[in-house]
């Protein structure tokens, strides 16, 4: 874009008379004391929600160690349906019950 | 620039001496600068001191003390203009404000002690301020920063962080709209008066 179309001179005449009408104000006794105790008060702020948001972290962190703990430490007591595999059980089941088909048996002979 | 920029690489390393030293500085700069951006001289002080506290926590994000002052415009800006947008949303009334005006200035002319060039500081305010709230905060504010403070294209360009051409457009954009804001005054009040 080229250059941008200036005010009309009425308006910008108006606008400089503004600018001389509203002149710096001198800031007032106690405004670096009031500035220092925001700043303050937000570092103090700033610092407490740090120190919780840390302790919920660590808590959180904690928690998630126990539950990894529990899922890889091994049961005690294995189960003996895990012990053993399924051709075992099938065997097993096969000689515990007199109907069992002679195909069946045939099947189980030749796999074992 | 109104400091040295060892004063302020100390206060972004957590100098808070320096820190104070540049406050002290720049603070009546930016007082003016935000009155004339919100017109509401109860609440300059607070808009200023929002500004340095922003300051102050964002310092360690400066790049290089260069860019300090376009930098500290930015935060005025950005301070005036959630300003406004909370005044807006209040919709406050200035009517106050009006008949207080109103009354002084009856007061005067009926003392006969009326001060004219206060008088006319106090109209060409009032009609400023007045034409600056019929344009959005954006258009305020920028035509406030190139208009009545002055600053460059090239400076505003740090400021907002955009290219030139961006802001051209933005200017032109709202140039347009103080002027028919003007012209609607104008033609509302015939007998209002510019500079004079």
């Amino acid at each position: 874009m080229n250059e941008v179309p200036p005010l009309p001179e009425d308006l910008a005449a108006l606008f400089a008379a503004y600018r001389e009408c509203v002149t710096d104000p001198d800031p007032s006794t106690e405004f670096s004391v009031r500035l220092w105790e925001r700043i303050e008060s937000r570092q103090t702020l700033a610092y407490s929600f740090g120190r919780l948001a840390r302790g919920f972290v660590t808590a959180a962190a904690a928690i998630c160690v126990a539950i990894s703990f529990f899922l890889v430490t091994p049961y005690s007591q294995p189960s003996a349906a895990y012990s053993s595999t399924y051709v075992d059980i099938l065997a097993t089941d096969a000689a515990a019950t007199d109907d069992t088909p002679d195909d069946a048996n045939v099947l189980l002979n030749e796999v074992l | 620039m109104l400091v040295d920029f060892e004063l302020i690489q100390s206060a972004k390393a957590g100098d808070d001496a320096a820190f104070n030293r540049i406050v002290t500085a720049y603070r009546k700069r930016t007082l003016g600068t935000i009155a004339r951006l919100i017109g509401r001289p109860e609440d300059v002080e607070d808009v200023a001191q929002d500004v340095f506290l922003r300051l102050y926590f964002s310092l360690d994000q400066l790049r290089t003390p260069e860019v300090f002052e376009p930098w500290l415009y930015r935060l005025t800006v950005n301070a005036a203009y959630d300003y406004l947008r909370r005044q807006r949303r209040r919709h406050e009334s200035r009517m106050s404000d009006l008949s207080e005006q109103q009354v002084m200035m009856a007061d005067a002319a009926a003392g006969g002690k009326a001060d004219l060039e206060e008088q006319r500081k106090t109209q060409v305010r009032e009609f400023v301020q007045g034409l600056l709230g019929e344009v959005s905060e954006e258009d305020r504010i920028l035509l406030t920063l190139k208009e009545v403070e002055g600053l460059s294209l090239k400076e505003l360009e740090k400021v907002y962080n955009v290219n030139e051409n961006a802001l051209k457009v933005r200017l032109f954009r709202a140039r347009q709209r103080v002027i028919r804001a003007f012209e609607a005054a104008k033609a509302l009040s015939p007998k209002t008066k510019g500079a004079g």
